[in-house]
C-alpha cells in the first residue's frame, strides 16, 4: 500500500459521469469537479512552495485562513489564481524561457493573493507585492496606480485597524475596503450579481488580474464604467436567455461560471472566447454582437470547464504509442487539430447545439437564424465525431463519452429543420470541409506527377494513385473558412430586419477572409459565384478557397456534376495538379475541363 | 439502451478541509502520486486552452 492511499481521492459517481457523458452535468456533478480543482490548487501551491521561498505571504494567507476560511477558499478556486499557479510552475520548471515579466514579479503575485486575503479577513498587515508598469493589481479587488516609470518595481501593502493603503514612489492609495467605489488611483473589481436572487449568477468582470488571459498573461486594462455598463446589461440579457431555454445548464454554471475577461477581437458573427483547464470556470469573451451570442459563449466556455475538471481527474484519451503528430478536421477551426483538442471542440459544440436546439423554438420569432445554427452545427458536430469515435487512444471512458455524445447527435440529425435554414446549413457544412481540404491536404507527390504526365498525355482519367490518403500539411496562416456561413448569417440577419440586402461585394468587404464569390454564394446567386471563383483561380491559381468555392457554386447551380464532385470532395487534388500543370507547361489548364477530367474514373 | 458508466476513482488526493498549515507538514511521498500527475499538466499546458470559433491560440 502506497503512503498516498491513506489518504481519500476523489471520486466520481457513476450519476455524475453519465451526467458528463450526455455533455451535461447538474449542480452536484459541477460541485465535484470544483472541489477536486480546489485540491489541485492546494496540490500546486505545495508544488510551489517546495520549489521556492514565498517569503512571509504564506504565513498571511494562513492567518487570513484562521480568520476567515471561506475567504480563503474564494481565493484558491478563483480562476486566475489556478492560471496563476501553472504559469508560476512552468516558469520554475523552465517552459517557457522568457525574461519578462521577471520572475520575482511572477512569484510575487502569491503576495497580492496574500494582502487580498488579509484585507478581507480583517487582518493588520504590511506586505510587498509586484508592480506593473505602475499598476498594483490585487486580484478580486482591483488596481491600484501608482506614479511610476518603472516596468516592474514594488509597493506595500498596509492594513491597519481596517483602513488599507498601497504605497509606492512618495503615493498612498486607499483601498476601499466596503464598497466597490473607484477613488484616487483605485479602480475596483468588479462583483456582478446576475439575475433574481434565488438564481442568481455571481461571477468577477475582471479587467485587472493579469491572469485573466489565458494562457499568456496581460497587464491590467481597466473598462471604463460605460463599457463596464454595457457588459452587465449584455450578462443580465443572457442569463434571463439561459434561465427561461437552459434552466438545467444554468443552474450548474451558477457553481462553475466565476469569471469573465472582456477581450479584444473578434468582429460580426465571429466572437473570441477562451477558456483554460488551468482556469476552471473562468472564460475570455469579445464584446458580443447580442445577449444570445454572449448566451452562446457562457454555455461554450461551461463546457469546456467541465471537461477540463473531468480531464484533470481522468483521462478520456490514453497516451498509448501517440505520437502527437495526427490531426483531424475540426469544423470550428482554420487550422487542424490534434485529437484532444478536437474532443474539447467536441463537447463544447454539443453544448452550443444543444442550445440552439431549444433556442429555435423559444424564440417565438419567424427567424431562420436559430434554424440555420442549429443545422449547420449539427452537420458539423457528426463530421467531428465520424472521425474519431472508434480512435484507439480513446479510453474506455472516452469511448463512452463519445458514443453517448454521437447518439445524442445522430437523433438531432433526424429532427426537421425548415427547408431554407437547412440547405444553407448544408451548403456551410460541405462548404468549410472543402476549404479546409483545399488548404492542408496534399496528394502525395509521386501521384501528382503521375496525374501530370496522364492529363499531358491525353488519359481518359486520372492514376488511381490520386485516390491515395493524403497527407495533411498544415497552412499555418489560414484564416476565415468559415466565410461563407458568416456571410449567410449576415444574409439572415438582414432578412430578420426587413433591409434590403447589401451589394455582394459590399458583404464580403466586411469578412474577413472572404471573397467576392463566398458573398455571392451565400446570396444564392449560384451562377454568379461560379463566375466569381474562375475569375480568382484565372488571378490567382494557388487559392484554395477558390477550388473550393468554386465546387461550392457549381453544385449549388447543379452544373459541371463530375467536376462540382471532384472540387466539393477533393479540391486538393485539383489545386495540386492544377498548379503542378502550370509550373510544366507554364499554362494553366482550364479549372473546370482539369476538375471535370478529375472526376471521371481512373484510367 | 445506454452503456454503464464505472465510478472514477481518481489518482488526486482529496485535501477537504486541509488548511496550509497542514498542507505544509504532509510528508512529499504521500503526495507524490498527485503531484506526478499534476506534473503532466504543467509540462504540456498546449493540451489545456480552448477557443471558440476562429482564433490563434492552441487548444
Amino acid at each position: 500500500m502506497s503512503a498516498e492511499s491513506l489518504l481519500p481521492h476523489h471520486h466520481l459517481p457513476p450519476d455524475s459521469l453519465a451526467e458528463l457523458a450526455h455533455g451535461e452535468g447538474g449542480p452536484a456533478t459541477v460541485d465535484l469537479l470544483r472541489a477536486a480543482e480546489h485540491s489541485r490548487r492546494l496540490l500546486l501551491l505545495r508544488m510551489l512552495d517546495d520549489a521556492t521561498d514565498l517569503g512571509p505571504a504564506w504565513d498571511l494567507l494562513s492567518a487570513a485562513q484562521r480568520r476567515a476560511p471561506s475567504v480563503v477558499d474564494d481565493l484558491l478556486i478563483y480562476p486566475q489564481t489556478g492560471m496563476w499557479l501553472a504559469t508560476v510552475l512552468r516558469r520554475l520548471r523552465g517552459t517557457p524561457q522568457q525574461d519578462e515579466p521577471p520572475l520575482r514579479a511572477v512569484v510575487g503575485h502569491f503576495s497580492a493573493l496574500a494582502a487580498v486575503a488579509g484585507l478581507r479577513a480583517g487582518l493588520d498587515f504590511a506586505i510587498d507585492v509586484p508592480v506593473r508598469h505602475g499598476r498594483v493589481p490585487l486580484p478580486t479587488l482591483g488596481c491600484a496606480v501608482l506614479p511610476t516609470t518603472e516596468p516592474w518595481g514594488t509597493a506595500t501593502v498596509r492594513c491597519e485597524n481596517e483602513r488599507a493603503l498601497v504605497e509606492a514612489s512618495g503615493a498612498t492609495v486607499p483601498v476601499p475596503l466596503r464598497s466597490e467605489a473607484a477613488g484616487p488611483g483605485w479602480h475596483p473589481a468588479r462583483r456582478l450579481a446576475i439575475g433574481p436572487p434565488d438564481r442568481r449568477l455571481e461571477l468577477v468582470l475582471d479587467d485587472v488580474d493579469p491572469y485573466r488571459t489565458y494562457p499568456e498573461p496581460t497587464e491590467p486594462s481597466p473598462l471604463s464604467e460605460e463599457a463596464a455598463q454595457q457588459w452587465r446589461q449584455l450578462l443580465d440579457q443572457a442569463w434571463t436567455v439561459l434561465l427561461r431555454e437552459q434552466p438545467g445548464t444554468a443552474e450548474a454554471m451558477r457553481g462553475g461560471v466565476l469569471s469573465l475577461s472582456p477581450t479584444s477581437g473578434g468582429e460580426r458573427f465571429r466572437p473570441r472566447s477562451v477558456s483554460s483547464a488551468d482556469a476552471f470556470g473562468g472564460m475570455e469573451a469579445s464584446k458580443p454582437d447580442d445577449p444570445v451570442e454572449l448566451a452562446v459563449t457562457l454555455v461554450h466556455e461551461f463546457q469546456h470547464s467541465k471537461l477540463g475538471g473531468l480531464l484533470h481527474l481522468t483521462p478520456l484519451l490514453s497516451n498509448g504509442d501517440a505520437d502527437g503528430t495526427e490531426l483531424w478536421y475540426a469544423p470550428w477551426r482554420d487550422d487542424p487539430r490534434p485529437i484532444a483538442g478536437l474532443l474539447q471542440g467536441i463537447y463544447a459544440f454539443v453544448g452550443v447545439t444543444r442550445f440552439w436546439r431549444t433556442h429555435r423554438w423559444a424564440t417565438g420569432t419567424r427567424s431562420a437564424m436559430p434554424h440555420f445554427e442549429f443545422a449547420l452545427w449539427r452537420e458539423h458536430l457528426a463530421r467531428a465525431m465520424e472521425q474519431i469515435h472508434l480512435h484507439p487512444r480513446l479510453t474506455p471512458l472516452g469511448a463512452t463519452l463519445l458514443g453517448t455524445l454521437r447518439d445524442h447527435c445522430a437523433q438531432w440529425l433526424q429532427e426537421p429543420v425548415p427547408e431554407a435554414p437547412l440547405a444553407l446549413a448544408r451548403l456551410c457544412a460541405a462548404d468549410h470541409v472543402a476549404r479546409w481540404r483545399a488548404h492542408h491536404l496534399r496528394p502525395a507527390k509521386s501521384a501528382v506527377e503521375e496525374a501530370v504526365r496522364a492529363w499531358l498525355g491525353g488519359a481518359d482519367g486520372p492514376p488511381g494513385s490520386l485516390a491515395a490518403e493524403p497527407e495533411v500539411v498544415p497552412e499555418p496562416a489560414v484564416r476565415g473558412l468559415d466565410s461563407v456561413a458568416i456571410l449567410v448569417r449576415y444574409r439572415l440577419a438582414a432578412d430578420d430586419d426587413q433591409q434590403t440586402p447589401e451589394e455582394p461585394e459590399k458583404t464580403a468587404a466586411r469578412v474577413a477572409g472572404a471573397l467576392t464569390g463566398d458573398a455571392l454564394l451565400a446570396a444564392g446567386d449560384a451562377a454568379a459565384a461560379r463566375h466569381a471563383f474562375l475569375a480568382h483561380i484565372a488571378a490567382d491559381p494557388d487559392h484554395p478557397a477558390a477550388w473550393a468555392g468554386l465546387g461550392s457554386a457549381l453544385a449549388a447551380a447543379g452544373t459541371d456534376r463530375q467536376a462540382a464532385h471532384i472540387l466539393r470532395h477533393h479540391p486538393e487534388r485539383a489545386r495540386s495538379i492544377h498548379l503542378a500543370l502550370l509550373r510544366t507547361t507554364g499554362t494553366p489548364p482550364d479549372p473546370l475541363r482539369l476538375a471535370t477530367w478529375l472526376g471521371s474514373s481512373p484510367a | 439502451m445506454e452503456p454503464s458508466v464505472a465510478a472514477v476513482e481518481s489518482s488526486m488526493v482529496d485535501l477537504a478541509g486541509v488548511s496550509l498549515e497542514a498542507l505544509r507538514s504532509i510528508d512529499s511521498r504521500v503526495l507524490a502520486e498527485s503531484v506526478q500527475e499534476l506534473l503532466h499538466g504543467i509540462d504540456h499546458p498546449l493540451a489545456s486552452v480552448s477557443d471558440y470559433r476562429n482564433t490563434d491560440s492552441p487548444d
